[in-house]
């Protein structure tokens, strides 16, 4: 049992077919989607919107009877109502005198526009999306579909920007939260639904209720004000996948420094997680999110040292026969984030990809892939970066921003439908348009990723796995840099499906 | 910096534009829509009040305003979504301004609601910008290109003919890095406009 998977992201090199949740059905074959969807599609459904637009005697419509009420007004008020919260949130602390907006300082916020900010890249690149999501999801707690709720994500960013504090707005946090933010919160409001169940009753119901709405805050406190949380329903269809993988990881990791090997540094303790939710590859497409894959590694350097999601956007099974065919053309979200003490890396791109699933023998399939497509924004440490900022250092940043490229490609190998390697190989490149250290350039990437599942017993798995990164930024009045960066993992694996 | 209006060809542009749009949209027929290509093309102009600044520029930089001018084209993804690219180009040359933006955008311009012409839309691509600026008290002119980001909103009149009219406000914004010149380097340079027009749009 073999898995092979490229990433189709970068650095992370957290592809979707890399995860080993994504696995495949022991049996699988491609099954074209009976009506599918054509890009967009869904995007203002016409008959969701007119069918939402006329209330019943008992209230707005619902899309189906587990779904929440269509209620497109009370979903943009509660996106502003988040904004609010957190300011009072921030104002609690008396030193927080940025959180203290007036009418004056929105004013000002208008005139200066967006600028870059120095935040510290895990505020930037996990706590904004973050926040973004709390806004998708306002959308999705109120009965609009993934391409409604995604413009309530930009009003609440760029409200937040302009009015939520008194600095100036940052162009950095206005994507970021706003593509992050749909990435974080489709992802968790679909795991949020992976442990809802409308249909229990009792203690079980309620703890059920309670942990989604940890998952996934805005549904679950909506669920809660309208009584859906106590309702005995229906799920929404929508939203329980055919079939879930997961791959919960314990082990270390050592992080080699920069032009150092592995081996010589300290081993890193993490938690890790990977959850396929259907198969990006091989799942019929029906709508955005529908199959994704998660990638998350708590520790092993940082408190998140790696976190990855691959959201199907959009899907086609390839060929004239769709009923035989093994191919797949698709369009993924990608949001990357890697901070592991020596090499930071985040993004927000869309990359377009192909699959294909080979097979070898009966007990034996090959998936693989190859994927491209435009980093609308990625931060990347600075090769410039020697120090790292004090406690307290208003200005933490340590990386550069700006768009770039990415490509991967990559295989996962199962035998039987267990993983038992997979392999991943991706670049990208970015240019920057904000440096930190004062100095532009052109940052280039290479990263190979390979991982290799041994069986243990029964459920468990003695797991191998390595990184190689190769960057080298141009500057373009200093010195170029070239580094090197591997990394081993050691951990013991508890597959399920 | 004040600078003088720019006497921008885009506001007598587009009023023609719109004179000429507006019989047509109000006299074209529903069943046109069954005919329509899924192609769809559009110009436009309107006003836009722009300012670039950098983190080592000194002072407070004044906006530079005027007519803007932008083209678009297309092709219509659904009833209510258009996706397509965008040209977007603003500029003023005269005395101590010497400004000029264009915009290379890939947009999505959406309708939320069946039976109104609201409609929201967002770009992002890339901007080629040429600007002056004092950094660390350097003169530094350049032309060079970055990421150009655009989102806004706007009313669609005359939607599912063939000629319709689209007026709606947008910011457009600019970064390119820095700016090297012999005479020094201004730093991160961002640029806001906040534009207000309208596109005549076909399909």
């Amino acid at each position: 049992m073999l898995v092979c998977v490229l990433a189709p992201s970068s650095l992370s090199a957290q592809g979707p077919a890399e995860n080993p949740a994504v696995d495949l059905p022991r049996a699988i074959t491609l099954v074209p989607d009976p009506a599918p969807a054509a890009p967009f599609s869904g995007l203002f459904d016409a008959a969701s919107l007119a069918a939402a637009a006329a209330e019943t005697a008992d209230g707005p419509r619902r899309a189906c009877e587990g779904c929440p009420p269509r209620r497109p007004v009370r979903a943009i008020v509660q996106t502003l109502a988040v904004n609010v919260l957190f300011n009072l949130g921030a104002r609690l602390k008396p030193e927080n005198a940025e959180y203290k907006v007036t009418l004056s300082s929105w004013w000002d916020n208008l005139k200066h526009g967006f600028e870059w900010d120095y935040n510290s890249f895990s505020v930037n690149q996990v706590g904004h999306p973050y926040q973004g999501s709390l806004y998708f999801n306002t959308g999705r707690a109120n009965g609009l579909s993934f391409w409604e709720s995604a413009p309530l994500v930009a009003l609440g960013s760029a409200s937040w920007e302009y009015f939520g504090e008194r600095n100036p707005a940052a162009i950095n946090d206005f994507v970021t939260t706003t593509l992050g933010g749909i990435a974080l919160g489709e992802m968790l409001h679909r795991a949020g639904w992976l442990i809802r169940d409308s249909g229990a009753t009792g203690r079980g119901r309620l703890f059920r209720e309670l942990a989604a709405t940890v998952l996934d805050p805005m549904t679950g406190a909506n669920r809660f004000i309208t009584g859906d949380a106590s309702r005995v329903t229906e799920n929404p269809p929508d939203l329980k996948p055919a079939f879930t993988v997961s791959d919960f990881e314990l082990g270390v990791q050592w992080n080699g420094e920069v032009n150092e090997r592995a081996v010589n540094a300290t081993g890193e303790p993490f938690v890790g997680l990977r959850l396929g939710y259907n198969d990006v590859y091989t799942s019929p497409f029906k709508q955005p999110y529908d199959a994704f894959a998660l990638t998350l590694r708590l520790g092993g350097g940082s408190a998140v040292s790696e976190a990855a999601i691959r959201g199907r956007l959009y899907g086609r099974v390839l060929g004239a026969d769709k009923e035989k065919s093994q191919s797949q053309f698709y369009v993924a979200q990608a949001y990357d984030y890697q901070d592991n003490g020596v090499f930071e890396y985040g993004g927000q791109s869309v990359v377009v990809g192909l699959s294909r699933l080979l097979q070898p023998s009966d007990s034996t399939r090959l998936a693989v892939f190859g994927a491209a497509g435009p980093i609308v924004l990625g931060a990347i440490r600075s090769g410039l970066v020697t120090v790292e900022p004090e406690e307290g250092d208003p200005n933490k940043r340590t990386y550069d921003f700006g768009p770039g490229a990415e490509f991967a490609a990559g295989a996962a190998l199962r035998v039987r439908g267990i993983p038992i390697a997979r392999a991943s190989y991706g670049g990208f490149y970015i240019r920057t348009v904000s440096a930190v250290e004062g100095v532009s350039g052109k940052h280039w990437a290479q990263v190979l990723r390979v991982d290799l599942l041994v069986p243990l017993w029964r459920q468990f798995r003695i797991g191998l796995g390595g990184d190689y990164i190769n960057r080298a930024t141009y500057y373009d009045n200093s010195p170029d840099v070239h580094q090197w960066m591997p990394q081993l993992r050691v951990f013991l694996a508890k597959v399920s499906r | 910096m004040i600078a003088r209006k720019a006497g921008p060809v885009a506001v007598p542009l587009l009023a023609a534009m719109l004179l000429a749009a507006a019989p047509a949209a109000a006299q074209e027929q529903p069943s046109a829509t069954a005919k329509a290509s899924r192609w769809w093309a559009g110009a436009g102009g309107g006003y836009l009040a722009s300012r670039s600044d950098c983190s080592n520029c000194e002072g407070e930089r004044s906006y530079n305003d005027g007519g803007a001018l932008l083209f678009q084209g297309g092709l219509r993804a659904s009833e209510r979504v258009l996706v397509g690219g965008e040209v977007f180009t603003f500029g003023r040359s005269d005395s101590g301004v010497d400004v000029r933006d264009t915009f290379l955008l890939a947009i999505v311009q959406a309708r939320p609601f069946t039976r109104h012409g609201f409609f929201l839309k967002g770009g992002y691509g890339m901007a080629i910008v040429k600007d002056t600026f004092v950094a660390d008290g350097a003169r530094v002119t350049s032309r060079t290109w970055g990421m150009g980001l655009m989102y806004g909103a706007g009313w669609v009149f005359g939607e599912g003919h063939r000629v319709s009219v689209a007026p709606f406000g947008a910011q457009y914004v600019t970064t390119v890095g820095d700016i090297v010149a012999q005479a020094g380097t201004a730093e991160n340079v961002v640029g806001n406009g906040w534009f207000a027009g309208a596109v005549v749009m076909f399909r």
